[in-house]
């Protein structure tokens, strides 16, 4: 009974994890690099989510208006801040991100403050099934995100778009010759990643229930451990491993030790790579 | 001019350039105070909550025509909860911005900067470090308005365990569980709430150590739930315990909570929602068993002043700058001279309970008591302010309950219960 | 004001982190190791050295500070330094091995998360770290003799010295044969080990030496703050060590230091941005305006430097060649392959498929001792996966790979060039940022003077290795015509230039087999026929070679024996003319097309 209620917190927890891990591997493929400042959409999605509910706006219309705007910001900050680099190497463009990670976590804790803000969600009592307890907003939180995950399939998958994002993410020297605008593909890839970023910080903000600065930072590390469990570059990897990393940390919690629950996920992760250098789905290098 | 000394001499150029910015100022008038205390990274809300207050007083001080002519004013020295960042920063106040006192740091930022302040004996007033490593950690120059970890977790542990603390018709707790956060400032609770239940005859039924900052503690909740307790006691940041009780109340925890003085003010109400904590217990330090009413007067001046509830760290704040300012106050009119190794004599002048003193709650009125020959000692918020040798604070608690979305003083433990 | 004991403070600091930076480019900068838990080994190099030299518990000094740690040794301080470059240094060997399998990101993230589990357990194992209350008064070496304030200088002039020694010895052993290896192993690892170098174990070396960098900067860092706390071993530092480095450039130490003082001058002076007139009134109204303006300013340095100084700050010097000595060493004959009888390379039925397609499918050739074998057939035929599949860059499906009849199938690359096989590849892979000179020179030292005992130790040895070694590679040049590009970066030359090169990184070893992979191929003619000579003439001494060629006239000038392979399986083999009359060839791949 307590594994099975362990499994129920682990996969809520994991579908947060792999809805964002699926908006950071989609901009990898196309881009070849780990975006650090990919958990500061994660906090822009929530904060600006608060600040249109703050406005009057109920949550389903607040949080679209925010998974939008997040979308927009991580174009801007794409073609302002990374798109110069792009020839120039891995290091470059990883050390930008950390500094736009800097940049753009401070300036919400200059608006913002530091204290933490209550999210507004209702607080509900959770339905029993048999001895086994469902929190409700979980029950919304594995909604929205095997929904997002559903879009991101059909994305890939049936739109033009979505092909050409493969392509570009396959050989992106061959799908210039073969027509594809590179720049367009580029900057549609961001706005889809950061806009799913935005919707992770949202679901990250109904578990979490409040909202800090840093939220989006400090997650960004269960991110990356999904993303290569799963295989860097590759969206179902990036799913698999979200739930994965969010059973992992559950586990450990109740089985290991409380206090060593992260250590637990990470074991996993290193125990994974250890037995499959490119993680379950075999991602690129 | 090798590549290497041209990059050094460019950053020495830098930092000289910023230096003498600072020279500067550091030679105009003010009397600064150091703020040594986290503004940025995970515990960047202790910096802001702690600020306003200490600027309230300040304003108090400057209104009044200051301190012999001289203004108070503040400088940040952003410890970023890191303890190199705390020491580098610390550096920067002491050496350079030539600070006179400093209003912190907390307990992580405290390992890194002892020996800066011992070497250069500059008095701190520290509202934020309750952890007991502090106990017996330097004398002298080293005072907190805030009582020892030890002595608030056997104020808990006696309240639970005593159903006349606990308000009518409440029950005492017969079996208990502590949940505490792995933090600096948190850890020090561990120790003193497992023992003192012990002592007084109850079993901590399951001790959970959790990590902060995770966005979820169902596990550990779940693990806490299943030794079925009657009540928890929960040690934490104000964000993770709103988690900590949110999934306890998603997973059908009905039982009791204890928290701590840190969580003990209405910004708690409004952060975790007044629905979630109705009912819960919590702590706060006081004078004396009556004079809670000094508490809810700061409370409405607080909230007149900037707008907002208290926060966590706002009553120990208001008597940590009342008390430099006091004993700044008093250094000067001693010898119309203020140094850092006089103002630690003063503030033990002004808070040292004797014959024929007169008890002052504020500054204004400190200062009243001074100019006219009297001797002060002045009480606080958090407790009558009377330093042990080593720096420490006693003080009787109220023990408080959240009824209709409000802390309401239940019951006060006198000083004399809890030893 | 106390000028000096603030600059004393940050400058102790930079020298700290220039200490970890230095360290780090080790790792990074040579071995090309991308380690983002690098503040494991700053935290258990700190932790080593406070626990050995702490007073033991129930000691007189134990008592007086009223401690309550359970372990400690109270020993002398040199032996905590020791034993926190030990503990550094184990923990990397421990790191790389567990990690040795994994690249880029997948390195980078793993070993992130390798450095949370270690701070986890130093938190977490409170017997032996104190967890979150952390232990004060760790000794300070000396710290009787002096008073507080010139205790600071004094430890101070020990860091320099320490730091100042550590450096010498880094660079030093940056500039030897074993940094030339690293820097080799950056540039192409595949590359390095098919000249037979054993890079897993150089990797390992250099996390090692890195890793007991960082340990005994972490004892110097804990001895002058007198306190160890796990809440200072966050990953935060391992970020500011990767910035300090580059910052000031990778690749070398110079920079690396120079830019741990960049970053503490960023990093202490932004601390200054208060003093900005006009900023003081927001300031007040909201606490957290100017920490979090500081770290905006900071965020948007690190682009502006990334961005306009791609180098770094003190980009790394164009290396040079010293000065040819005149002599020319007569290259070394190849080793004969013992026995006699055996072919020099022998394939039985091998497979190698691709998703489903199959590359090589049941190709069987041999190749007779001293000949010049030519392996002609269309694109796609399967050549290079055969010759990737002989030299072990990829392993068989299934099939035997002989070399002087030993069986050497599926052994890693390092093990086949040791058994005598050089290969070159159809495109060149050099060391692209490292010069022609260096390219010789890695291709011609043997292992024995890449370790680090040869690095420190055994300098007459070594340098008489190098004097040998560096003639022989005069002698290549020579006889390549390369000596005006001497110190020229193998990423600035031609193609053909290039393919020259490869061959000459073979020339420096001479193994008794060479494979070459389309060694023409984008030569101009007069270039390509003088390379044609030289095979011919090292064909003369004794090597034998494989060679896949495009360019018949060549394949049918200087080969005695031409292997046809089609669709994955040898079609035909035998005289270059008996190829040329084959109608089954012809059919295949030459199309009627030489007359």
């Amino acid at each position: 009974m307590i594994l099975v209620q362990t499994l129920v917190y682990g996969l809520a927890l994991g579908g947060v994890i792999a809805v964002s891990a699926v908006g950071l591997t989609l901009a990898y493929g196309v881009t070849r690099f780990i975006n650090f400042a990919f958990g500061e959409f994660l906090t822009l999605g929530a904060f600006l989510c608060l600040l249109f509910a703050q406005i009057g706006l109920g949550l389903p219309v607040a949080g679209l208006l925010a998974v939008a705007a997040v979308g927009v910001i991580g174009v801007g900050v794409a073609r302002a801040f990374y798109t110069p680099l792009m020839n120039r190497g891995l290091l470059p463009l990883l050390v930008t991100s950390v500094g736009v990670a800097f940049v753009v976590q401070n300036l919400v804790r200059m608006i913002a403050g530091s204290n933490p803000i209550r999210f507004p969600v209702p607080l509900m009592r959770p339905i029993e099934i048999g001895g086994v307890f469902v929190p409700r907003e979980q029950l919304v939180i594995l909604g929205v995100a095997l929904a997002a995950m559903l879009a991101v399939h059909l994305l890939l998958s049936f739109t033009m778009l979505g092909k050409k994002m493969r392509a570009v993410a396959d050989d992106p020297a061959l799908a210039r010759v073969s027509g594809i605008s590179s720049r367009r593909v580029l900057d549609a890839t961001w706005f889809v990643s950061a806009l799913i970023g935005g919707l992770g910080g949202i679901l990250l903000a109904i578990t979490q229930i409040t909202l800090a600065p840093q939220m989006g930072w400090h997650f960004l590390l269960v991110v990356f451990a999904a993303v290569l469990l799963g295989g860097i570059g590759s969206p179902y990897g990036a799913m698999i491993g979200g739930l994965l990393i969010g059973l992992a940390m559950e586990l450990g919690a109740t089985y290991v030790a409380a206090n060593y629950s992260y250590a637990f996920a990470f074991v996993v992760l290193i125990a994974v790579l250890i037995l499959r250098p490119r993680g379950l789905m075999g991602g690129r290098g | 001019m090798t590549a290497f000394a041209r990059g050094a001499a460019g950053a020495a150029m830098t930092a000289a350039g910023l230096l003498t910015g600072g020279i500067a100022t550091a030679q105009e008038d003010p009397l600064r105070i150091g703020l040594l205390l986290p503004f940025t990274g995970q515990y960047a809300w202790v910096g802001e909550n702690v600020q306003p207050v200490a600027q309230m007083i300040a304003e108090e001080v400057n209104g009044s025509g200051g301190i012999g002519g001289r203004e108070i004013t503040f400088v940040q020295g952003d410890t970023e909860g890191v303890v190199d960042a705390g020491t580098t920063a610390a550096q920067k106040l002491i050496n350079v911005d030539n600070v006179m006192a400093l209003v912190g740091p907390t307990s992580l930022s405290f390992s890194g900067s002892k020996n800066l302040i011992i070497d250069n004996s500059v008095p701190m007033v520290t509202p934020t470090a309750g952890t007991t490593e502090l106990d017996r950690a330097c004398q002298d120059v080293c005072f907190r308005t805030v009582p020892s970890d030890s002595l608030g977790g056997k104020a808990i542990a006696r309240a639970a365990t005593d159903a006349q603390y606990l308000g009518e018709g409440a029950r005492a707790w017969e079996n208990p569980v502590l949940m505490v956060a792995q933090s600096p400032a948190m850890v020090s609770f561990l120790e003193p709430i497992e023992r003192s239940f012990a002592d007084y005859g109850v079993e901590i039924a399951e001790v959970i150590e959790f990590t902060p900052g995770k966005p979820s503690y169902r596990a550990e909740v779940q693990e806490a739930l299943a030794a079925d307790p009657d009540g928890i006691v929960l040690v934490a940041a104000p964000e993770e315990s709103a988690r900590v009780m949110t999934n306890a109340f998603q997973s059908g925890y009905e039982g009791g909570w204890f928290v701590t003085q840190d969580q003990t003010n209405a910004e708690y109400i409004e952060l975790a929602g007044a629905q979630l904590v109705d009912g819960i217990y919590g702590l706060e330090e006081v004078a004396s068993e009556e004079g809670q009413e000094l508490n809810r007067a700061f409370e409405e001046r607080y909230q007149d002043y900037s707008g907002e509830e208290v926060k966590i760290f706002g009553t120990n704040t208001y008597d940590s700058m009342n008390v430099i300012a006091l004993a700044m106050l008093s250094d000067h009119m001693d010898d119309g001279e203020i140094t850092r190794a006089t103002l630690a004599e003063h503030i033990r002048a002004v808070t040292d309970p004797g014959e024929g003193k007169t008890q002052v709650t504020s500054y204004t009125e400190g200062k009243e008591a001074l100019e006219a020959g009297e001797s002060i000692d002045y009480r606080g918020l958090v407790g009558p302010i009377d330093f042990d040798d080593w720096g420490n604070i006693a003080a009787p608690f109220g023990i408080r309950q959240v009824q209709d979305g409000a802390w309401t003083t239940v019951s006060v433990i006198p000083a004399s219960a809890l030893n | 004001m106390d000028l000096i004991a603030f600059a004393t403070g940050l400058i102790s600091l930079a020298l700290i982190y220039g200490l970890l930076a230095v360290g780090l480019n080790l790792q990074f900068g040579f071995a090309g190791v991308i380690n983002f838990g690098y503040v494991a080994f700053f935290a258990v190099g700190a932790f080593a050295s406070a626990l050995v030299t702490l007073p033991p518990p129930g000691s007189e000094a134990y008592l007086a500070a009223s401690a309550r740690y359970e372990i400690a040794l109270g020993w002398p301080v040199w032996s905590g330094f020791l034993a926190a470059g030990l503990a550094g240094g184990l923990l990397a060997l421990f790191i790389g091995a567990v990690s040795a399998r994994l690249a880029t990101h997948y390195l980078a993230v793993a070993t992130f998360a390798m450095a949370e589990v270690v701070r986890s357990v130093l938190g977490n194992e409170t017997w032996l770290t104190r967890g979150e209350f952390g232990i004060s008064n760790v000794p300070q070496p000396l710290g009787d003799l002096f008073t507080p304030e010139s205790y600071a200088l004094f430890y101070l002039a020990l860091i320099a010295v320490v730091v100042g020694v550590l450096f010498a010895a880094l660079r030093h052993l940056g500039e030897a044969p074993f940094g030339r290896l690293l820097r080799a192993i950056k540039d192409d690892e595949t590359s390095a080990r098919t000249l037979g170098k054993r890079t897993a174990r150089a990797k390992l070396r250099a996390l090692a030496i890195g890793g007991a960098v960082a340990g005994i900067a972490g004892a110097l860092w804990t001895h002058s703050l007198g306190v160890i706390h796990v809440g200072q071993f966050v990953p935060i530092v391992t970020f500011q060590v990767w910035l300090a480095m580059l910052l000031g450039g990778t690749g070398n130490h110079w920079g690396a230091l120079a830019g741990a003082f960049a970053l503490i001058a960023i990093r202490e002076g932004t601390r200054f941005v208060g003093e900005i007139p006009g900023l003081d009134q927001i300031a007040a109204a909201n606490p957290s305006f100017l920490p979090s303006l500081r770290f905006v300013l900071i965020g948007l340095l690190l682009i502006a430097v990334v961005r306009f100084f791609p180098g770094g700050l003190v980009p790394e010097r164009r290396r040079r060649a010293p000065a040819a000595s005149g002599a020319k060493a007569a290259l070394p004959a190849p080793e004969r392959i013992a026995p006699a009888g055996a072919p020099a390379l022998e394939i039985t039925d091998l497979r190698k498929s691709f998703g489903g397609l199959a590359a090589v499918d049941g190709a069987s050739f041999a190749v007779r001792p001293g000949s010049i074998t030519g392996l002609i057939g269309p694109n796609g035929a399967g050549k290079s996966t055969v010759m990737d599949l002989v030299s072990g860059v990829q392993t068989p499906d299934a099939g035997a790979v002989r070399v002087a009849g030993q069986e050497i199938t599926g052994l890693p690359p390092e093990a086949i060039a040791d058994r005598g096989l050089g290969r070159t590849f159809q495109t060149p892979r050099l060391y692209p940022t490292m010069t022609v000179w260096e390219n010789l020179m890695v291709a011609g030292m043997p292992q024995r003077h890449e370790t680090l005992r040869a690095g420190f130790l055994r300098a007459a040895a070594r340098r008489q290795a190098e004097a040998e070694i560096a003639a022989r590679a005069e002698a290549v040049l020579g006889e390549l015509e390369m000596q005006s590009m001497r110190d020229e970066r193998a990423e600035t030359l031609s193609g053909g230039q290039r393919k020259l090169l490869s061959l000459g990184r073979l020339m420096m070893r001479r193994p008794p087999v060479m494979l070459l992979d389309e060694p023409a191929a984008g030569v101009n003619r007069r270039l390509a026929t003088a390379l044609f000579d030289r095979i011919a003439e090292l064909n003369r001494q004794g090597t034998t070679f494989l060679i896949v060629e495009h360019e018949m006239q060549l394949v049918m000038r200087y080969c005695d024996h031409v292997i046809v392979m089609h669709q994955g399986r040898v079609l035909a083999e035998g005289a270059p003319d008996e190829i040329r009359a084959d109608p089954a060839v012809i059919e295949a791949y030459l199309g009627g097309a030489v007359a």
